[in-house]
């Protein structure tokens, strides 16, 4: 190297000592290097889960002659985990995210280390015994986008009997600093910023709202 | 105790704001000094230099993130000390600027100029553009000074990876500065 380019490689190496400090704050804790090992193992397992349900496909297209020649299952044997939604939209939400902190999609995670301005959108929640955040993150926009019109429309208010018996907190984050609660109308004392927060149930997640959150973390 | 608290005793002046910064970072900041400078003398000199630079700056600075902060401090010291002793010895701060050299933009797509802030700001928005995972490699291994093997196993990964993620986050950078007209 010569002496020309060791001046300029110097001043980059010494200008790599002024760059942000939350750069230098993130990379700090070995905590976070481990939160990268878990997602890295979801992701393994997300692809895992992709081939196999790929290669059920394939088993159920190449049999699929034979199964259309069978008489098929009985008329009254119907899916009946088909769709989590009910009537009651307000137990349908909260029933898919209690039974779905298992999911492949789901991480859990610290509140000290949810990020709110990573500039990714993410569902958050706990449940009212839990201590940790069950953390599922948006990865489409169209997803987001659904999400955000389905928050926008109109709910049915919340009786206080039944918003004190809901079992879960949830929040949207959107990675810009912005924290909302499907749980909560969208006004802005009710739009958190880098935080969550307490809050009592207000309104019913729409019907929508569930059928997104349902699809999202499947 | 907190970054605000100790952030805290600072601006009051207190006595044991050095001892509670040393209790939580001094570890950390012996780490980083240790990997630039020759000795183990020198680098806990750059670490007690790196308290007494903080006792001065604050009050007037009150930093949000404590540990950025002071490494920051700490590093600058020690690159300064390796130099001021030998820049020709291999390994230290050398060994990084080698590895760097790499980053170095062709004149040929050179536009313009910036100075030390603009550099700084131009790598900031490349390090902002990348996947936690490089940035964090590249955070360890060119500021934190961390071997490569260190950033392997607290990734759960092999050295090799290491190696090659580093290439390409290099070559990247080099890409980004072109980009952006960096002189350097």
């Amino acid at each position: 190297m010569s002496g020309r380019e060791t001046m300029r490689a110097e001043r980059i190496y010494d200008a790599v000592g002024t760059i942000d400090d939350k750069l230098i704050a993130d990379a700090q804790s070995p905590k976070r290097a481990r939160d990268y090992i878990r997602v890295r193992r979801q992701r393994r397992l997300s692809s895992l889960a992709v081939a196999c349900v790929f290669c059920i496909f394939l088993t159920a297209v190449f049999n699929l002659p034979d199964l259309l020649r069978s008489e098929g299952p009985p008329k009254d044997a119907q899916n009946s985990s088909a769709s989590s939604n009910t009537a009651n939209g307000q137990n349908s939400l909260e029933q898919v995210l209690l039974y779905s902190a298992e999911s492949v999609r789901v991480e859990r995670i610290e509140a000290e280390h949810i990020d709110h301005f990573d500039g990714e959108a993410k569902i958050i929640w706990q449940t009212n015994e839990g201590t940790d955040y069950n953390v599922a993150r948006i990865t489409y926009k169209n997803e987001l986008a659904d999400i955000t019109e389905a928050l926008s429309q109109p709910s049915a208010q919340l009786s206080p009997d039944a918003a004190d018996k809901v079992g879960v907190k949830v929040w949207i984050s959107y990675g810009d600093g912005r924290v909302i609660s499907p749980y909560l109308s969208p006004s802005a004392g009710n739009i958190g910023y880098a935080q969550l927060f307490e809050y009592t149930a207000e309104v019913e997640p729409s019907e929508k709202l569930t059928d997104i959150i349902t699809d999202l973390i499947k | 105790m907190e970054d605000y608290q100790i952030v805290n005793l600072y601006w009051e002046r207190s006595e044991s704001a050095i001892s509670e910064t040393d209790t939580k970072y001094g570890r950390m900041l012996t780490g980083i000094s240790s990997s630039l400078v020759s000795t183990k003398e020198d680098a806990e000199e750059c670490v007690s230099d790196t308290y007494l630079a903080a006792w001065n700056a604050m009050p007037s600075d009150r930093p949000v993130y404590l540990g950025a902060y002071l490494s920051k401090i700490v590093r600058r010291l020690s690159i300064d000390r390796f130099r001021a002793q030998s820049s020709q010895k291999r390994g230290g701060a050398g060994m990084f600027c080698e590895e760097l050299c790499e980053c170095i933009p062709s004149r040929s797509s050179v536009e313009g100029e910036y100075d030390e802030r603009q550099l700084s700001d131009s790598i900031n928005r490349y390090l902002y553009s990348l996947d936690e995972e490089k940035r964090y490699v590249f955070v360890r291994r060119y500021f934190y000074s961390d071997p490569i093997e260190s950033i392997a196993l607290s990734l759960g990964v092999s050295s090799g990876k290491i190696k090659t993620l580093l290439f390409r986050v290099r070559a990247g950078l080099k890409k980004h500065l072109e980009r952006e007209g960096v002189i350097v």
